[in-house]
This record gives C-alpha cells, sequence and structure tokens, in this order.
C-alpha cells in the first residue's frame, strides 16, 4: 500500500486522557474529529475513545458503535467497535451485530471496563469475535494492575492461537525491555507503535523480535506524523518499514479482501 | 451485644477475584450466614455496601436496582446491619447526582467505590460531582485504595477530601501494603476526614502501632472484607488489633467505637 496504515487512529479527541466522552454527542465529537483529511494522508482505521458514558447501558453501547460505523463509512474506512466484557450475553449479542454492520474489530480496555485483563469473560468475548471476523485490540495502560502486560499475556494464553494486537505497550520503557526479553510473546500478539517517543527502541525492538507483529498506530496522542516520526528515526531496513507501516496492518485487518 | 463494629463487608460477590465469592443463595440464607459469621467473631453491627464488580447492561437503572436490593437486604437485620453504602457507577456520568439525592432519601448512610473496577479514576471530574451532591446529604464515603492500583491511589483520595473537608472519608484497604500504609497515613496526618480501613492488612500488629503512632487510633477502624456466602477462617484485622500493644480505649475505639461516632450511630 501507497499509504501508511493507521491501525489506531482514535476517532474522538479527547480533553484529557480520562475524559468520559458523552455518548449520546459521539456522533457530533466523531464528525468534528474527521473534518479534516489525514495529515500526511494515511488509511486511517477508526478506533473508539477508551472512556464513554454508559447511563443507558447497551444502548449507549449500540449508539457508539453505530456511530463509529457510520463516521467509517463517511471516509471509506472501517471502524472498531466496543463490547462491555460484565455484559456477558448482552455484549457476545452485541459483536454479532458489530459484525453485521462490517466493522473491523473490536477495543478493550481492561481498566475502563473494570476487570482484569486476563478474566476468562474477556477471553471467551475475544474467541467469539474471532469467530465473527472481528480483530481484537487491547489497551495496555502504562503502569497499570489491570491491564498490566503480563495479564494480556496470560489472556493470550487463554485466547489460544486467535491473533490480537496490544494497544499502547510501547508507551513504556519498561514495557519495550520486557518485549524485547520475551522476544514479543506469543506469536499470535500484535503491538502497535502509538504513544512510543524514540526510533532506536523501535530497532532494538525489531532486532528482538522481526518486524513482523509491529503495526503503525497513531493512537490519541499528536496525531499521525509524529507518530510516523518513530518510524522515520529508525535505523530498521526499508522492507521491515514498509511492513510496520502498512503491510502488516492490511494482512491482519484483511484490509485489501474489504477494499479498503 | 458486642461493640464490635465491622465497616467492610459486601453484600454480593466480586467478580474475577479467586476466593472472595460465595455461592449464590436465597437473602434470607445470606442474612444467616453472615449474622454467624458475625457472632463467631465478636461482631455485633456492620456496615454494608455492594460488590462492586457489577454487570449494568441496563446501565443506571441496573445500578439502581443493586442499591435497592443492598436497602431490601438491610430490613432482613437492621440491628446488625447497622448501616448501609450503596454505589453510583462512574462510567454513567452526571446522571448519577440524582441517584445520590434519592438514596439519602432511603437512609443510606454513604456511599462507596472500587474504582478498579468500576472503570474510571477516584477523582475523576464525574467523582468530584457526585460527593459534591453527597456532602449536601451528610453522606460518607467509603472508597478502596491501593497506593499501585489503577484509579485508586492515595493522592487521588487526596484530591477529593482536600476539596470536601465535611465529607468523612474512609481509605479501604488502605494497610494492605507497607507503601500503602505509608502513603494513607501521610494523607491522613494533614487531612482530619480521611480515615483508615484495616481490612486484609497485612502488616500484622506491629502495623497497627505504627498507624497508631501516625495518626492516632481515632483515625483507624476494623474491617472483614466479608463476601456474602463466603467462608473466613480468620479476620486478619481483629487479630492485628488485639496482639498490638494498645490500652483498652485504643483497642475498643478501633474495633468499634471510631465507626459508631464517625457513622453517627448509637452504641450496642
Amino acid at each position: 500500500m501507497e499509504q501508511p496504515v493507521d491501525v489506531n487512529f482514535r476517532a474522538v479527541k479527547v480533553a484529557d486522557e480520562y475524559e468520559l466522552v458523552d455518548t449520546p454527542a459521539i456522533a457530533a465529537r466523531i464528525a468534528e474529529r474527521l473534518d479534516r483529511p489525514a495529515e500526511p494522508p494515511a488509511l486511517r482505521l477508526l478506533t473508539p475513545p477508551v472512556y464513554y458514558s454508559l447511563a443507558n447501558g447497551i444502548d449507549d453501547n449500540r449508539a457508539i458503535n453505530d456511530a463509529m460505523v457510520a463516521a467509517a463509512r463517511k471516509i471509506r474506512t472501517r471502524a472498531f467497535g466496543v463490547a462491555e466484557p460484565k455484559f456477558g450475553e448482552v455484549a457476545a449479542a452485541e459483536l454479532e451485530r458489530l459484525a453485521s454492520l462490517g466493522a473491523a474489530g473490536v477495543v478493550w480496555s481492561a481498566r475502563a471496563q473494570g476487570l482484569f485483563a486476563n478474566d476468562h469473560s474477556l477471553a471467551e468475548l475475544m474467541r467469539h469475535a474471532h469467530g465473527l471476523g472481528l480483530v481484537s485490540m487491547v489497551h495496555s495502560a502504562p503502569h497499570s494492575i489491570n491491564e498490566g502486560l503480563w495479564r494480556i499475556w496470560s489472556l493470550s494464553d487463554l485466547c489460544g492461537d486467535i491473533p490480537f494486537v496490544i494497544l499502547g505497550a510501547l508507551e513504556a520503557w519498561e514495557n519495550i525491555q520486557l518485549i524485547r526479553d520475551q522476544k514479543g510473546g506469543r506469536p499470535n500478539l500484535f503491538y502497535d507503535l502509538s504513544a512510543m517517543s524514540e526510533g532506536y527502541d523501535l530497532d532494538h525492538l525489531v532486532g528482538a523480535m522481526g518486524a513482523d507483529r509491529l503495526l503503525f498506530g497513531s493512537g490519541g496522542g499528536d496525531g499521525i506524523a509524529p507518530a510516523l516520526g518513530v518510524l522515520d528515526r529508525s535505523t530498521i531496513a526499508s522492507h521491515a518499514r514498509e511492513a510496520i507501516r502498512s503491510g502488516n496492518a492490511a494482512a491482519l485487518c484483511h484490509l485489501a479482501e474489504a477494499g479498503s | 451485644m458486642s461493640a464490635r463494629f465491622d465497616i467492610h463487608q459486601h453484600f454480593g460477590k466480586l467478580i474475577g477475584v479467586p476466593g472472595s465469592a460465595g455461592a449464590s443463595a436465597a437473602v434470607e440464607d445470606d442474612r444467616d450466614t453472615r449474622i454467624a459469621f458475625l457472632d463467631q467473631f465478636g461482631i455485633g453491627q456492620c456496615a454494608l455496601m455492594p460488590g462492586h464488580s457489577y454487570a449494568a447492561p441496563r446501565g443506571i437503572a441496573d445500578v439502581r436496582a443493586i442499591n435497592d436490593g443492598l436497602h431490601a437486604y438491610r430490613t432482613l437485620a437492621p440491628d446488625r446491619f447497622a448501616a448501609v453504602f450503596g454505589t453510583l457507577d462512574p462510567r454513567h456520568g452526571l446522571a448519577n447526582v440524582a441517584e445520590v439525592e434519592r438514596l439519602a432519601a432511603m437512609g443510606f448512610r454513604g456511599l462507596s467505590w472500587h474504582h478498579r473496577f468500576q472503570g474510571l479514576p477516584m477523582d475523576h471530574p464525574v467523582m468530584f460531582a457526585i460527593v459534591e451532591a453527597m456532602t449536601a446529604h451528610g453522606m460518607a464515603a467509603f472508597i478502596h485504595c491501593y497506593a499501585n492500583g489503577d484509579f485508586e491511589s492515595p493522592w487521588r483520595l487526596r484530591r477529593l477530601a482536600e476539596r470536601f473537608p465535611d465529607t468523612q472519608f474512609f481509605a479501604f484497604d488502605a494497610m494492605t501494603t507497607p507503601e500503602n500504609m505509608e502513603q494513607f497515613c501521610a494523607v491522613a496526618e494533614v487531612l482530619g476526614n480521611v480515615h483508615i480501613d484495616l481490612t486484609s492488612t497485612l502488616l500484622g500488629s506491629r502495623g497497627v502501632e505504627r498507624a497508631v503512632r501516625r495518626v492516632g487510633a481515632e483515625r483507624l477502624l476494623f474491617g472483614s472484607n466479608y463476601y456474602s456466602m463466603s467462608r473466613i477462617g480468620r479476620v486478619v484485622a481483629i487479630d492485628a488489633v488485639e496482639r498490638a500493644e494498645l490500652d483498652d480505649a485504643q483497642r475498643a475505639a478501633i474495633l468499634g467505637g471510631n465507626a459508631r461516632r464517625l457513622l453517627g450511630l448509637d452504641g450496642p
């Protein structure tokens, strides 16, 4: 692909990390965010805000997913939705609906959703999502207990061989060293580059685990250009750079098949 | 009736935490099992709050039902279940504020949280709005606190307690690690409306003695962390207080007097 694929373009720009996005207003917030084209040009896969209001429970959950999918269609891309692990069968039904809407996948945040990442209920829903063709992406906030890397690696054991992406894990230097030491953990685990700050850290990571499981993602930070800067400042080989920039995400999310 | 008062009991389960969930039971069986636990450990009365890892697919409606269930449960043994503390889900935003009014009218003494299981930080703007509404009704806040845990750090509690000096804040699980205890003692030393719960203390009698030296016995309370239908062989907080080098007045204060005084309850 000529353009980079941003696997984690946050569809709502928030005022601070913990802003509780008012769900009834989410469509307007997304429209505001997407008002301008990507700069530099990129295929933006839309991801939801981490914190969103749920006063109406599953109705609010559905509203978020409807807004995400509608916004993605409008700019000819795809979106990730959300489902609440504690909603049990109601969450499973929402995953089925999300898949029917053509979503690319679902984003989970153990911290924002109030459980430990290696909870069996989350693993069960991720397996269900995979069976529906949805790619799971799981937040790993730095220094979190709920979203600690060991819990997410434990989650991958519970999920079997299904591939999923860990978002934000590379923000913390300690995490980067851990991932290097474990050579990326199980082969079904992918990592996005969001919030990563130094090109030499990327050099070391690729040296330890290769480039096949690293994905470009801008996350909720300063935007695509600064996030791409990490990739540009690295000294990895050009084929590795291209894989991270677009090829790995395109393969994982079946973008060519979906016509994106 | 014994003067002991257990500040920290849950009606319901804590999903996902091994050892904290009992089998489901009819509420009468739950009551009888809980009373047997109280009697086993010479506890006269307790305060109750829900489990905080609940499913709420109907949003606020489900949390209202949790609070209503807790309120109804208390009526099964009001002489033993002396006070109830409901909860509100911070992720339900400012729609929660009206629920504070309803719970105050029902006689809830306060509200409780375990933010690690409720998805937003303790010092989120939504929490400030909720506590402001609670303050108008003289309600107290039971808040689970872990120095290294998501959303439950002592500095977050300090922000709330500083803003609302007339509201009593109870730091639950504060003595589970040395770091936790040190941080909460540091907060309690400067804020007189922060009180420290000894539930699940791993610091033993020395930890209790140290906390008494730092903040005074009048700021400490014992709790068991009992969940519905669970089986607990010993209450570590009781053991720690009994073995600590304290005088009788200090021991009595920690094991019940402080809770009754701070919650405005009559003695046994």
